[in-house]
């Protein structure tokens, strides 16, 4: 795989992560599914379910939006080397026609 | 339809009277409806109401689409080779392993955060259908039951005197077996919380190299 299909590759994960963090708050069914509305002690029993799956849905979104952060820096970093690669390849191709105008007996 | 939806709407009258007996004709003193009413917070008919409109499928709809995210994270592939060479691609390798790992691999990672918090979410589902049929086990045994039909008698003659205690002690004895169920089923519930795990967040485990770009770096791309 060269450099732009491994850079493409790490971008659509990045990606699938960000669509995750936004996409999880609309997973939650809502408290009164957990019962948390509840009167009594079934009511606090729900609440209780409730705010434990609440805080869990913002712990995967923070996951995910932080992972999301680390992979578009392996992008990143994959950009920089292509750069650098670029770059190479520009002053290598520049030393050669230098080389080639400075030698007469080449055609 | 479960039993419970089949049996509520039938129950109503009946849970009515209970309701009406305990707020108007009270219960016999030492009747062990007066704890459980206590610790229930709740009516026979508030709780019988409450557990009817507990839907255990919009919980199971919460758990299949955390587990359809937790297959995309396991579906989702970075490339661990890098296409070139030098430190910078060895830098690339440790850290592109890393996040894979982070992401799915085989111990703790974000698919299997995702697949322990549906776990989680569908007890919630196992309990509450466990909660509605425990109830409506006891509802149809107190709608057949001889106090159901002392109660009933005393409710439609309410001018007839003889057989108050005997619906005084009627409504307590099937309020005492509802709230029961709501009791057991709050006993657990603490159990399902008490017994969640892995629905923090995960860390993420660095141990990565120094930045490559500190140092010159020979790159060759294949």
């Amino acid at each position: 795989m060269m450099l732009a299909g491994t850079v493409r590759a790490i971008h659509a994960t990045a990606d699938l992560l960000g669509d995750a963090e936004q996409r999880l708050p609309a997973v939650d069914p809502g408290a009164t599914a957990f019962g948390a509305r509840g009167l009594g002690l079934l009511g606090e029993v729900g609440q209780e379910a409730y705010r434990q799956w609440q805080a869990a849905l913002n712990a995967r979104a923070q996951e995910a939006r932080a992972h999301a952060a680390r992979v578009r820096d392996l992008a990143d970093l994959v950009d920089r080397a292509a750069g650098r690669f670029t770059e190479a390849h520009h002053e290598a191709g520049q030393v050669h026609r230098d080389l080639t105008a400075g030698e007469p007996g080449v055609a | 339809m479960d039993a419970l939806a089949q049996l509520a709407p039938v129950a109503a009258p009946l849970l009515r009277d209970v309701d009406t007996a305990l707020l108007t004709l009270g219960a016999p003193p030492t009747h062990p409806v007066w704890r459980a009413l206590g610790r229930v917070g709740a009516t026979p008919a508030d709780v019988v109401a409450f557990v009817a409109d507990l839907e255990p499928a919009r919980l199971r709809a919460a758990a299949e689409a955390l587990r359809a995210q937790a297959a995309a994270y396991e579906q989702a592939s970075l490339p661990l080779d890098a296409p070139w060479e030098g430190e910078t691609a060895r830098y690339y390798r440790v850290v592109a392993a890393a996040a894979q790992e982070h992401l799915a691999g085989d111990g703790p990672s974000l698919a299997s955060r995702l697949r322990e918090q549906a776990s989680y979410v569908e007890r919630w589902a196992e309990w509450q259908q466990g909660l509605r049929d425990s109830l409506a086990r006891v509802l149809a045994q107190a709608m057949t039951s001889s106090q159901a039909v002392a109660l009933r008698s005393q409710m439609v003659r309410p001018t007839e005197v003889d057989g108050l205690p005997a619906a005084v002690q009627a409504a307590a004895d099937i309020a005492v077996a509802l709230l029961g169920v709501a009791e057991d089923a709050a006993e657990a519930g603490r159990d399902v919380i008490r017994a969640a795990s892995g629905l923090d967040e995960l860390p993420y485990r660095e141990n990565l190299p120094s930045d490559p770009f500190a140092s010159s770096d020979t790159i060759r791309v294949d």
